[in-house]
């Protein structure tokens, strides 16, 4: 497993050769954990995310926002999102859809889903 | 690589998880959670641990933070005042400079992105995804709210012959507050132990606020959910994030300056999650925000061009006028300025429709409403300020709120959602500035009560989760569409008095008409291979019922009634040679003839009235319409071959829809009920019955009785008719008509002055672009 410190060093912005290979590299995992096909809008919103740009995404509820969020955990070994929500229910449901196993579709990936502690919200 | 290893958790900070599990914080800190979802509140509190430690020391987490992603972010826009969390965001900002920064929602038009780009202090320029923002399956329906008390018109949520609850479809009705939530759900409660004794209504029948507590407020979630409680009647608390994907039916209750259409159209967002289900979004609007545009839109119509320009008119009389009102309220005047208001508004622009011709006006009035909304979210701020003030110095009075009109106070963008004689849908894509505007062909049902009205389908058919776009609002009083669809029972009209004709005079040119019409049809027919070229004219109509047809003239005022007189006079309709079209065809022939024929001069009072009409709109305008709607009835389909059908039950919906835009007293119900149509009563009380009462009522094509005015009179009509033209007669022929139409419509609560809207409604031009 390549250290941490080796990503750090990595300049994203270099070429797009690069950062296209991150990208790839991005979709083929989150394929693999959440097991869905990323759209093309989606593919290049993670692009831009790589890149470091901050984005603006306008698409209505199901068009598969969350998606993209959660494939940017496969930007780097072990990669956190922070997903700030205005409302408690919203997050509940986030979690639950999470951790039922449900979306993530590969069986050996999903069972490594702790159920949650925290999961106990209203 | 290294999927091996890969552990994702998911976890959620909140107060009470927090609170029971103390360590999450530091899990989080050590990098446990790949995915953390967080409340503002949570993370932005003074004292908590993420502003003190996460963010400051160096752990797991700051090192491999990848993204903050901000959901439903327009909340910033809205809930910035209540939540000043909100306003904090854009700290993170300064204390995670390198992480980039994904901020969603469905609803962001420009101003909401502006002010959340300034907030989160994003990088300039942002890029900006756009995902199609159609919702296919979601039909929008706009109702009547008879009174912001009465709860009554909710009673037909719940269907009056219910079996299973699971007949009701799942519904969320959003009000404005706790009280009215209450109010509702113990109405509806009430009426299903009624309509369904054995049910339980605490259970199907929810409350939701932020208010009760937390249990129960998952219990109502969880029992929607597995579909035990069909309707949740909540505050702006469900609105977001509710994921129950089978949710049928979103019903926004009342309409406010609280609400917006960003609001409004994330409340829709409920509905529908599913693609493979149908949704309907409900706003039960009170009627007095739709017609000042109206009122407005009609007279500024009048001239064919719409008023388009904010800066070189203002609406100064209307504004004047509610100053009036307002200070006759007498103690408002102190608080006067603390709530504000839109003023000088144009108001007839709100009923824009958005078309492939009036981009240019759209695009101003979008720009003008984006400028309004900044502006406003300004002065309510500064407002609000004030009011903290004042209650502080004068704290007795401070309850008093001064009333305003609340046309004055509601966001334009939703005024123009709910008053534009367009698709809402577009209107609301053109808002929020989706690209996807003009694909209307994506929809999968009827789309929205202005596209049903306007496609011409038969609204009482058509029904989405328990409603049918006959219930709205634009349906009943102003469309002349709604003819068709209006319930038999209050529609049916008493027939209208014969035609006044002279007909010694009239007969031979009908005659003549008729054969003219007789023959095309004859060699129409032969071309189209449906009769040998050999066979006589008469063949077609036989000369004997061309005559007689012609006598009765006098009786016949729709389609129906030349059926009804084919009928009597022997001809087999069955099995004939005419079909429905060519029945409509002769209508055609015989009123164009007879209008033309029509004597001119009648009454002083008919007279003034279409001195009046005739000043009122342009007479070629309203002649090419009408003309344009005949030869629509030539041109209308028909669906299935009306031979094969018997030509009782035969459905002439495909023509009278159209027909009835000129000819308001056309009823397929009056049709197919033609047999057992009732007598007219005979001495009904009419504006016109001085003039009629001469003549007799029957209608049905029995032999005319022959009378001829005195040669005075005769005189004086010939002299009025040299001094009119032809077109105005006819139209005022066409008044007339409708106004003799307007005693039984009453019935169904069609005033005069409605009823000269609808006509004004009828020509209506198309925008133009100046």
């Amino acid at each position: 497993m390549p250290s941490l410190a080796a990503f750090e060093d990595l300049k994203w912005d270099d070429g797009l050769l690069e950062v296209e290979g991150t990208v790839k590299n991005i979709l083929w995992e989150a394929e693999q954990i959440f097991g869905k096909r990323h759209r093309d809008w989606q593919a290049s919103a993670i692009q831009a995310l790589v890149q470091k740009e901050d984005l603006f995404i306008k698409a209505g509820t199901g068009s598969g926002k969350s998606l993209v969020f959660q494939s940017m955990i496969a930007r780097r070994p072990s990669g956190i999102v922070l997903v700030i929500v205005p409302l408690k229910s919203l997050m509940d449901d986030q979690v639950h859809l999470r951790t039922n196993g449900k979306v993530m579709g590969t069986g050996d990936v999903s069972r490594q889903y702790p159920s949650l502690s925290g999961g106990t919200y209203t | 690589m290294f999927l091996d290893n890969i552990r994702v958790s998911a976890a959620a900070l909140t107060r009470e998880g927090v609170r029971t599990d103390s360590e999450m914080w530091h899990k989080m800190d050590k990098g446990e959670y790949r995915i953390i979802y967080a409340s503002p509140e949570i993370l932005f509190h003074n004292a908590s641990h993420f502003l003190k430690h996460t963010v400051i020391e160096k752990n797991a987490f700051r090192e491999r933070l990848t993204l903050i992603c901000i959901d439903e972010v327009h909340s910033i826009w809205r809930n910035g005042e209540f939540r000043p969390e909100f306003n904090k965001l854009g700290d993170i900002r300064d204390y995670l400079p390198k992480v980039p920064i994904c901020a969603m929602s469905a609803t962001l038009p420009p101003h909401v992105m502006a002010l959340v780009q300034k907030v989160l202090d994003m990088q300039r320029p942002t890029k900006l995804i756009t995902c199609p923002g159609r919702k296919a399956n979601l039909d929008i329906l706009i109702r009547e709210q008879p009174s912001r008390t009465q709860v009554q018109a909710l009673d037909c949520l719940i269907p009056e012959t219910i079996q299973n609850i699971h007949e009701i479809p799942k519904t969320l009705v959003f009000v404005d507050s706790v009280r009215k939530a209450l109010q509702i759900a113990k109405r509806l409660r009430n009426i299903l132990s009624v309509r369904m004794p054995d049910s339980r209504p605490a259970r199907v029948i929810r409350a939701y606020y932020s208010s009760i507590d937390a249990k129960k407020k998952k219990e109502t979630r969880n029992l929607l959910e597995n579909g035990e409680s069909r309707i949740v009647v909540c505050t702006d608390s469900m609105s977001l994030g509710i994921n129950i994907r089978d949710i049928a039916r979103v019903i926004q209750w009342g309409v406010d300056e609280k609400l917006d259409l960003d609001t409004l159209w994330q409340r829709f967002g409920r509905a529908a999650r599913d693609p493979e289900i149908q949704g309907l979004g409900v706003v039960y609007v009170p009627k007095d925000l739709l017609d000042p545009v109206r009122k407005y839109a009609m007279k500024d119509w009048e001239d064919g061009i719409p008023q388009s320009d904010f800066r070189v008119k203002d609406m100064a009389t209307l504004t004047d006028e509610y100053d009036d009102e307002n200070d006759d309220d007498g103690n408002d005047s102190d608080v006067d300025g603390i709530i504000p208001r839109f003023r000088n508004r144009t108001l007839q622009l709100f009923s824009l429709p958005v078309t492939s011709q009036t981009g240019r006006e759209v695009r101003r009035l979008r720009a003008h409403m984006y400028r309004k909304a900044r502006e406003f979210r300004k002065l309510r701020q500064e407002a609000k300020a004030e009011r903290r003030i004042y209650k502080k110095s004068k704290s007795t009075a401070s309850a008093r709120v001064p009333k305003r009109k609340s046309i004055d106070l509601i966001d334009p963008a939703l005024l123009w959602f709910l008053n534009t004689v367009g698709c809402r849908h577009r209107c609301v894509l053109s808002y929020l500035k989706y690209p996807d505007i003009f694909n209307d062909a994506a929809q999968r049902s009827w789309c929205c009560d202005n596209c049903a009205i306007q496609k011409e389908l038969n609204l009482a058919t058509l029904s989405t989760a328990g409603m049918s776009p006959a219930d709205s609002i634009q349906a009943p009083h102003c469309s002349p569409d709604l003819l068709p669809t209006m319930p038999p029972a209050v529609a049916m009209p008493a027939a209208p008095p014969p035609r006044r004709l002279v007909l010694k005079d009239v007969l031979p040119k009908l005659v003549t008409d008729l054969k003219t019409w007789r023959n095309h049809l004859h060699s129409k027919l032969i071309t189209r291979g449906r009769i040998f070229p050999g066979c006589p004219v008469q063949i077609v109509v036989p000369d004997s019922i061309i005559l007689n047809l012609a006598k009765g003239i006098r009786g016949i005022h729709t389609i129906v009634d030349v059926h009804n007189s084919l009928d009597k006079l022997g001809y087999d309709l069955q099995s004939g040679i005419l079909r429905d079209k060519d029945i409509a065809d002769i209508f055609v022939v015989l009123d164009t003839r007879a209008t033309l024929e029509a004597p001119w001069h009648i009454s002083s009072q008919t007279s003034t009235t279409c001195s009046d009409m005739n000043s009122a709109f342009d007479p070629q305008l309203s002649t090419t319409t009408l003309q344009n709607s005949v030869s629509m009835v030539h041109t209308s389909p028909i669906e299935s071959d009306p031979r094969i059908a018997p030509v009782g039950t035969r459905d002439c919906s495909d023509i009278s829809p159209v027909a009835s835009l000129s000819h308001p007293n056309i009823h397929p119900q009056a049709h197919v009920s033609s047999a057992n149509r009732p007598k007219p009563p005979r001495d009904i009380p009419t504006p016109l019955g001085d003039l009629n009462s001469d003549s007799s009522t029957s209608t049905l094509g029995g032999t005319p009785t022959t009378e001829s005015p005195t040669a005075a009179q005769l005189h004086d009509i010939e002299q009025e008719k040299e001094n009119i033209p032809p077109a105005a007669m006819r139209i005022c022929q066409q008044t007339k008509r409708k106004r003799s139409a307007t005693v039984p419509v009453d019935i169904v609560g069609l005033t005069n002055k409605n009823r000269e809207q609808s006509n004004k409604r009828i020509i209506r031009p198309s925008f133009k672009i100046r």
